[in-house]
């Protein structure tokens, strides 16, 4: 079903070398050509999975192809033309909408990780926060207690510098190995104005727990914590 | 008739590319994905507003409800020539209900309840009403695909003699939870 592409680089060919002696016997440099292979898997089926849930709001996610991407402009209404009465071209203008449980993210790594997720709308590089589309994500927590207190957690840009994430609980957005955090939806949140049409990435990232060596501690999957709010 | 700006975006080309470090131990996965968003005119958007024609003299159109091409609007009285001319607006102290104004369907994906919110200060209340209530408390639900026609209540209570721009909140929002 995942249709996995496999590549494997050539092996072979290694030796261009160069030890460039100095004379004592001590080389300064060398450099060696090795082969490495690598798979790449789907989206469902990656270190780093992404995979539509079974909602309905899952047919806004679009899975040609091996990445996965989102989609809404009315192909939802594609598959089933005769169940909607007239056309079906995008969102509503000067709406606010929100748009559960499109994907989950499900860590099939050997790291416990965090999760979160980058936008840069005017492609210049740089992230930014607040911007005009107001485009945002958020989704459950793997956190089971987190998830219970809250019901759910922003992923935006809660990591913009090094340390633990910016988020104020950085265990919402901690995933175990072999957890789900369940349910990326997305949320228009700001008045899109006059804006026709909007094509953006996004970045999904997850980085492992063991990368921030500030020595705070993070709850684990199901432990309890002081909420700050 | 309005005229309807096409809107309708070409797909873009998916261009998605999936970084993928490490040999099992990954200690950071950074993957890119595209995402695609057409904003739509109300009468083709994923909650589909389209206003309805209310009859009114000689079968003239009143023109309470309205699009300006993109969004739909109210005016109350209408400007089209079924209005009373004579009409300079609602009285005081009272109750209107102006019935099938818009037909309201649900193109997503998921069952929706359908209410208005209303948190202006000018009229006492201001909601959308269908043929057997008012969408508040108990809310009709909208099957996927589903239309229903409304039409406004409009309390004015002790509100002044005046123009008033008010601002009705539509909301369609999925059942349960």
């Amino acid at each position: 079903m995942t249709n996995r592409r496999k590549f494997i680089a050539g092996l072979g060919a290694l030796a261009t070398g160069s030890a460039a002696a100095m004379g004592t016997g001590a080389f300064s440099s060398v450099q060696a050509d090795r082969g490495i292979t690598v798979e790449v898997a789907g989206d469902s089926a990656a270190l780093l999975s992404l995979e539509p849930t079974d909602s309905p709001n899952a047919d806004y996610v679009n899975r040609d192809g091996d990445a996965l991407s989102l989609q809404f402009d009315g192909s939802h209404a594609e598959q089933s033309a005769d169940v909607y009465s007239g056309d079906v071209n995008g969102l509503n203008a000067d709406s606010f909408t929100t748009i559960n449980n499109l994907f989950d993210i499900t860590n099939r790594g050997t790291q416990d990780i965090f999760v979160y997720m980058l936008q840069d709308p005017d492609g210049d590089g740089t992230n930014e926060l607040g911007t005009d589309t107001g485009l945002s994500f958020a989704a459950g927590s793997a956190n089971d207690y987190y998830q219970e207190e809250v019901g759910g957690t922003g992923l935006l840009n809660t990591q913009t510098k090094s340390g633990l994430p910016d988020h104020p609980i950085p265990a919402a957005i901690r995933v175990d190995v072999g957890n789900t955090m369940p349910g990326v939806g997305a949320i228009f949140g700001g008045y899109l104005g006059d804006i026709t049409e909007l094509d953006q990435d996004i970045t999904i990232v997850a980085e492992a727990v063991s990368e921030y060596e500030r020595g705070d501690e993070v709850a684990a999957n199901d432990e309890e914590f002081e909420l700050p709010y | 008739m309005f005229h309807r700006r096409k809107l309708l975006a070409g797909v873009a080309g998916i261009t998605s590319s999936s970084l993928a470090l490490g040999t099992g131990a990954f200690s950071r996965v950074s993957a890119q994905r595209a995402v695609h968003v057409d904003i739509g005119d109300d009468d083709s958007a994923f909650l589909r507003l389209e206003p309805l024609v209310d009859e009114g003299i000689d079968g003239e159109p009143t023109r309470r409800s309205f699009s300006n091409g993109q969004t739909v609007g109210f005016e109350i009285p209408g400007n089209g020539n079924g209005e009373n001319p004579d009409s300079e607006g609602l009285g005081v102290g009272s109750v209107y209900e102006f019935r099938r104004l818009l037909e309201i369907s649900n193109q997503g994906t998921q069952p929706v309840e359908l209410y208005s919110t209303y948190d202006g200060d000018n009229l006492d209340d201001l909601a959308l009403v269908s043929d057997d209530r008012v969408l508040r408390d108990d809310p009709p639900t909208l099957a996927v695909g589903g239309s229903i026609d409304v039409g406004l209540s409009i309390d004015t209570g002790d509100s002044e003699i005046g123009e008033f721009d008010e601002t009705l909140t539509i909301v369609a929002e999925k059942t349960g939870n």
